[in-house]
């Protein structure tokens, strides 16, 4: 990866928590908000599957976002270090996703990332209404913008 | 799989391993004053970026609020002739019967500036921080009544926990029957009101308010309403459910409530 590459990752992390933090509420359904951050980090992951850059890209992504408005500080690091790791450790070990895998890989990436977080931000809530009113929910949202990218931005 | 390739197969699981003991040590020092001072770094750093360039409110919108402040301002200077008299008299018997008079408060107007990132959470950003005064633990109102109180105030940013958080117990009273019992919340709209006895009374739609019960509270700041009575649980105890009368999702500008005697 070049600087310029690196320089380009960091703005967009930047400006996708801003867009977050500022304009969640325009595309939460019933208070179920998608992480657009995740999905950018999916990506990245796949596109380049190095596990060390792609953790390093997760933390860095998670810390930010927990020190500015999250509830837990660490979840968002803890989550986004997992799946950054192991979205870049798979892509290199298998070399190219075919659709299938590409399914599983992104649907598993987005319900441990909501299993996590939500069990642990919304521990007061029962566990089952925790995990099929409000993980599940986000996780599918995700799952969805994730694919309509993948449609007409495809990554190998 | 040559030596190099494994040594760098192990490095790579280390530093996983450094990234996952980091977090879960910041989680379990959530409330530690380290994990205060970083979060007001970060509120610093994000200040610098939230100025009004993502505003989206319109002139017009906002010649709207100020014709609703205005008119707002006729009535409250309407009552207040009308009140003045008897807030005076009532004053000066307590002054008569050494009452301890309230710590004199002003209000500090923020813009809210950042929602929860994700789903279901219960931290708001303003964009009023310790240059004006705000400290950690100041209660935080909307038009709609009490909403929050301060979490970590950073410089020219605060976060706010809001009263959502079902980890908060807020002491309340029914507006009545002046019963007095403790808030949980249950969700973002929803509370309920525990420690209220079957054998008090409490009408569907009366008004809820914080009580002077808790140091921690301004006493009488509107909460919410109730909505749901119930007495068919199994302990002492009525099933008292409230709605919020503010709608944490919309909320555009508060007031936190500051101390003049700090």
């Amino acid at each position: 990866m070049e600087i310029k590459t690196y320089i380009q990752n960091t703005a967009l992390i930047i400006l996708l928590i801003i867009i977050q933090v500022k304009f969640s509420h325009l595309y939460s359904i019933f208070g179920i908000k998608p992480d657009i951050l995740l999905v950018f980090l999916i990506r990245q992951s796949i596109k380049y599957p190095s596990p060390t850059r792609s953790l390093i890209r997760g933390f860095s992504a998670g810390i930010l976002v927990d020190l500015l408005i999250g509830d837990v500080i660490g979840v968002s690091s803890l989550t986004y270090s997992v799946v950054s790791f192991a979205t870049s450790y798979y892509k290199r070990d298998k070399g190219y996703l075919g659709l299938s895998n590409k399914i599983t890989l992104f649907s598993i990436m987005f319900l441990l990332t909501s299993m996590i977080f939500y069990l642990m931000t919304l521990s007061h809530l029962p566990i089952l209404k925790n995990i099929f009113l409000v993980a599940l929910p986000s996780a599918i949202y995700g799952i969805c913008i994730i694919w309509i990218i993948q449609i007409f931005k495809p990554i190998k | 799989m040559n030596s190099i390739q494994k040594i760098k197969i192990i490095r790579e699981w280390v530093y996983l391993g450094i990234a996952i003991v980091t977090s879960i040590f910041l989680i379990l020092f959530n409330d530690s004053s380290f994990n205060n001072s970083l979060s007001t770094i970060g509120l610093d750093a994000f200040s610098v970026l939230s100025y009004d360039f993502f505003s989206l409110r319109e002139k017009a919108s906002l010649e709207e609020d100020i014709v609703l402040l205005k008119q707002k301002l006729v009535i409250a200077t309407h009552d207040k002739k009308l009140y003045e008299e008897s807030f005076e008299e009532n004053i000066r018997l307590k002054n008569l019967l050494s009452i301890e008079l309230p710590d004199s408060v002003s209000y500090v107007y923020a813009k809210v500036t950042g929602k929860p990132a994700s789903s279901l959470q219960n931290t708001l950003l303003i964009n009023a921080g310790t240059e004006k005064n705000v400290v950690d633990g100041e209660m935080v109102i909307s038009v709609d009544g009490f909403i929050g109180v301060i979490k970590i105030a950073g410089k020219h940013m605060s976060k706010v926990a809001l009263i959502s958080d079902p980890g908060n117990k807020i002491p309340v009273i029914t507006g009545t029957g002046k019963i007095p019992g403790i808030m949980r919340s249950l969700d973002q709209r929803t509370a309920e009101i525990h420690e209220i006895t079957k054998s008090q009374i409490v009408e569907i739609g009366e008004q809820i308010f914080t009580s002077d019960f808790s140091k921690l509270y301004h006493q009488n700041l509107l909460i919410g309403e109730v909505v749901s009575v119930s007495d068919s649980s199994a302990t002492i105890n009525k099933q008292v459910i409230i709605e919020y009368s503010a709608d944490f999702l919309e909320i555009k500008d508060v007031f936190i409530i500051h101390n003049n005697k700090e």
